[in-house]
């Protein structure tokens, strides 16, 4: 037989499959085109151009990763999907009198054909998404929109690569599964009569409580980032629980509704009892699976949304003053701080009126910080490079009473051995506390302030401590030092500066720049220098990066649950066609066949949405607490935006399910 | 008294295009009394699937009229179609047409519980029934885990529990083995010696002697009929296959 010949069958064969190959097609193009924008935009040079620029692609190119490793296991579940109907077929080819080696030859094709027209098209999407996407970023980045054409060979080469190899490798499968099997295996697909499943009550219940577990723990866990690990412990249990469910759970509460007599031998429970029997045995990991990534979804559409639209609260909360630098001091504490608070005051007047702005207060105060492990009545500092390593670890923020009132204007008054301390997780409860070789009184100040401001507080707890004098921060500092060395901090002074209220961005953003370089200029050990203005476009940037990844995943994650969908439900249909035929000559009409196919599609199809609810509003309040991670500290609105991105996710899912509900239709009545 | 009066039936079917007519039926005429076991034979492409399926409502005639009981099943409106064959004839199908998800006693108990019987009055009829077929032990067993008698007992069971007027059955011993084939014409011959109307389609000479009358379809009419009378089903057999003989030597029909 000519090669030509192979050529056309191959052809022939994805046009008369089209209703299951047309779907794969789309898909392959979509996974193609996301992986090369994400690629691509992780190494445009003019996004890294803008502030923050780099932050985002950093977050790109892990995502890129993800994305990469998705797109794999996306590609090679829907091909088998595609295997799985095509068997029949390969069986009467063999039948004919083909050999394996020229069935391998025309899936050679097959595949050949499918992998170029997916590249060749997804780059082309590819190429002009990008563009669409760098104008997006540009424009959530605040940044100037550049026009013209963009392309980047680079990111083609990986595409190439990377869909060159998938391709292969889901033709390796293939031509494997089709060596591997007999003729007469071939042609009976996937139709050898199937053992009804069994009721297995141990692992349902088991089902039942590890979700409850996981449930509890999300709704107890305090400070989800102090106990991380619970935080993925609840998560990877409701995971677990909801596999237990969907596998186990539902086939039990169907075998108990099968055994009670009265209810199972009724016209309207009969079929769709037994249906769903055999239906969630076939489906339920699959379900399974379209609920995690259901939940994925809504997660990550929630968590963008409240991300893009509460950036500015944040920047003002996180950055309250115009800028903020930080200066170790050296010697005695008292005369360096003196010092330094003169020098950095000149310097940031001259400055301003450099900029011709005018400020509007300093502040000042000096402090000391200590990692240490809380113990009964006292704070452990680990030794040298053991702190790394070391959990539970919280940071402890030294002040003297002096800075701490000249700070807030309060009159704090203690005795040399006494502390007030406030913790920001939760509080202190011991009478004394002694840390390496201090020993103090400690009593609890509430209301004390959290002058570090929020970025101190974000990863990990903290106190606060007030002690008597400038001389007790040194003595602390010193044998901080002797236990810690190089990673022991030193007492610093922090220096804050307001600028007159209106003051316009540009004329901001040039003050920051002329007093970092005067900064730079000093012999004085600046560790921190950052202003509102410069802050706040790193800070957008990363969120716009976050954003980004977040919904590009999140629209990833929902095409494959659409995929899923689709061929989960026209590979049923065609198991169920013949049912249905029998059913129809023993006397079932078309409506009630209608009916039960109704019942049981909308229940396998909503069954995976009401759980995934489920699951979002009982790790709702957890999520909300993890908010902090991403920098997100407004979360009141976050459960409008949970409902709402529930409520979109339901619409998207009641549209597949209308669509697919209909095509199921068509297949089994014809 | 006729249980079964078909007139006149012509059945034309038209290619999807509307190019080629080809006539499957074109004028049959017989009728059945209660009581009888009528066996319908024919040549491949003679008609007789034609003729079962618009006597099972699955199919309409393009002429003529078939009264079930004196109600012509032919105008019986869509809807009540269904329910219509459930409450009034039974089937037995070549391929069984058990469903691999049901158990053989949900099996047979599928038009009961579509017809909507309480689940007492459904143990009450299958008991009997399932004994006299012999399939008692089976009940609890799926149709892939039985023989292939085993499952065209089964699915006798289920023609049988509703207690139709008519039981039509569409070569029920097409995928059965010899000695599967005689259990099963046995059993039709003991259901029928119970009052049990049967009518069959049937390719087998021996399948058809056990009939009390056989028709001969030939290019879609009825071309001859022979009765059982006294004969042994050894003697009927001879008849049948002489007939076929002369049916394919191309003859005229006599009597």
């Amino acid at each position: 037989m000519s090669k030509g010949f192979y050529l056309k069958m191959a052809a022939d064969n994805i046009r008369k499959n089209s209703k299951v190959y047309v779907p794969f097609l789309i898909s392959c193009i979509c996974t193609v085109m996301m992986s090369y924008i994400v690629r691509a935009l992780s190494i445009n040079s003019g996004l890294s151009e803008i502030p923050g620029g780099n932050n985002m692609q950093m977050i790109l190119s892990m995502g890129y990763v993800v994305i990469s490793i998705f797109s794999a296991i996306f590609l090679f579940y829907t091909n088998s999907f595609l295997m799985k109907r095509r068997k029949r077929e390969f069986g009467v080819y063999s039948i004919l009198g083909m050999e394996k080696k020229h069935i391998t030859k025309v899936i050679f094709y097959e595949t050949l054909y499918i992998a170029a027209v997916s590249i060749f098209a997804g780059l082309i999407t590819g190429v002009i998404f990008d563009k669409l996407c760098i104008l997006i970023i540009r424009r959530m980045m605040e940044a100037p929109v550049a026009l013209g054409f963009e392309l980047s060979p680079v990111a083609m080469v990986w595409s190439l690569a990377l869909f060159g190899g998938i391709f292969l490798l889901i033709l390796l499968g293939n031509i494997r599964q089709v060596r591997l099997s007999n003729p007469i295996e071939l042609l009976k697909g996937g139709n050898v009569g199937e053992k009804e499943p069994k009721a297995k009550w141990f692992m349902a219940v088991l089902g039942i409580l590890v979700t409850g577990a996981g449930y509890y723990l999300a709704l107890t866990i305090q400070s989800p980032l102090a106990l991380i690990q619970l935080v993925f412990l609840a998560v990877l249990l409701v995971i677990l629980g909801t596999y237990l469910l969907f596998t186990t759970g539902s086939i039990t509460t169907l075998k108990i509704l099968k055994n009670n007599k009265k209810y199972y031998y009724r016209t309207k429970n009969f079929i769709p009892v037994s249906g769903m029997l055999y239906r969630m045995k076939k489906n339920a990991v699959g379900l399974a699976n379209i609920c995690v990534m259901s939940v994925g979804v809504i997660l990550l559409l929630s968590i963008s949304i409240s991300l893009y639209v509460t950036t500015e609260n944040s920047i003002n909360d996180l950055y309250p003053n115009s800028a903020r630098i930080q200066i170790n001091l050296a010697g005695n504490i008292r005369d360096a701080e003196n010092q330094v608070k003169a020098e950095t005051l000149q310097m940031a007047e001259s400055a301003a009126e450099e900029a011709r702005v005018s400020l509007d207060k300093t502040a000042f105060y000096t402090s000391l910080s200590i990692p240490a492990v809380p113990a009964k009545e006292r704070f452990t500092v680990v030794s040298g490079d053991a702190v790394a390593m070391t959990r539970g670890l919280v940071t402890l923020y030294f002040i003297d009473q002096e800075n701490y009132n000249g700070l807030t204007g309060d009159h704090v008054s203690l005795n040399a051995d006494e502390v007030y301390i406030h913790g920001t997780e939760k509080e202190y409860e011991e009478k004394s506390l002694s840390i390496m070789d201090e020993q103090f009184h400690a009593s609890v100040m509430e209301e004390m302030k959290e002058f570090m401001g929020e970025t101190a507080t974000v990863i990990g707890g903290g106190y606060y401590i007030i002690v008597n004098n400038a001389d007790i921060l040194q003595r602390l500092e010193q044998q901080q030092k002797a236990l810690l060395g190089g990673y022991a901090d030193r007492i610093s002074t922090t220096v804050l500066i307001d600028l007159e209220k209106g003051t316009g961005k540009d004329h901001e953003k040039t003050f920051g720049t002329i007093l970092e370089s005067k900064l730079k200029d000093t012999d004085m050990e600046v560790t921190i220098s950052e202003t509102r203005v410069s802050a706040g476009d790193k800070f957008r940037a990363f969120r716009a990066g976050v954003l980004f990844v977040g919904l590009y995943l999140g629209i990833l994650l929902l095409m494959a649950t659409v995929l899923i969908i689709y061929y989960k439900q026209i590979s049923e249909a065609y198991d169920d066609k013949d049912r249905y035929g029998i059913m129809r000559k023993v006397g079932l009409n078309q409506k009630e066949i209608k009916k039960s196919i109704r019942s049981q599609i909308l229940t396998v199809f909503f069954l995976p949405l009401v759980t995934a609810g489920v699951h979002v509003a009982f790790t709702f309040s957890l999520m909300k607490k993890l908010m902090v991670l991403v920098l997100l500290n407004d979360v009141n609105l976050f459960l409008i935006y949970a409902v709402a991105s529930y409520a979109l996710f339901a619409i998207v899912y009641a549209i597949i399910y209308t669509v697919t509900a209909r095509t199921y239709y068509k297949i089994v009545s014809a | 008294m006729t249980i079964l009066d078909v007139r006149n039936l012509k059945k034309i079917y038209t290619t999807r295009f509307g190019g080629n007519q080809v006539q499957a039926l074109s004028d049959v005429s017989f009728s059945v009394d209660p009581g009888e076991y009528v066996a319908i034979m024919g040549e491949s492409g003679s008609g007789k699937t034609t003729l079962l399926n618009i006597l099972a409502v699955l199919d309409q005639p393009t002429n003529g009229e078939v009264l079930l009981n004196g109600k012509n099943i032919v105008a019986i409106r869509e809807k009540e179609i269904s329910a219509f064959r459930r409450n009034n004839l039974g089937f037995v199908f070549q391929d069984f047409n058990l469903l691999d998800t049901f158990s053989v006693q949900d099996n047979i108990l599928l038009p009961l519980v579509l017809s909507g019987v309480p689940y007492a009055e459904m143990t009450h009829r299958l008991r009997p029934l399932s004994e006299m077929l012999g399939i008692e032990k089976l009940l609890g067993k799926f149709p892939y885990e039985i023989s292939g008698g085993q499952k065209q007992r089964a699915a006798v069971a289920r023609a049988l529990i509703t207690n139709p007027q008519l039981v039509l059955a569409d070569e029920p011993t097409g995928a059965l083995d010899s000695r599967a084939s005689d259990g099963l014409m046995t059993l039709f011959e003991n259901i029928n010696a119970k009052g049990q109307t049967i009518l069959m389609v049937t390719h087998s000479i021996k399948a058809a002697s056990h009939a009390k009358r056989v028709l001969f379809i030939k290019d879609g009419m009825v071309f001859h009929e022979l009765h059982r009378g006294e004969l042994s089903s050894e003697a009927m057999f001879q008849k049948i296959s002489d007939t076929l003989t002369m049916i394919a030597a191309g003859g005229e029909s006599n009597e």
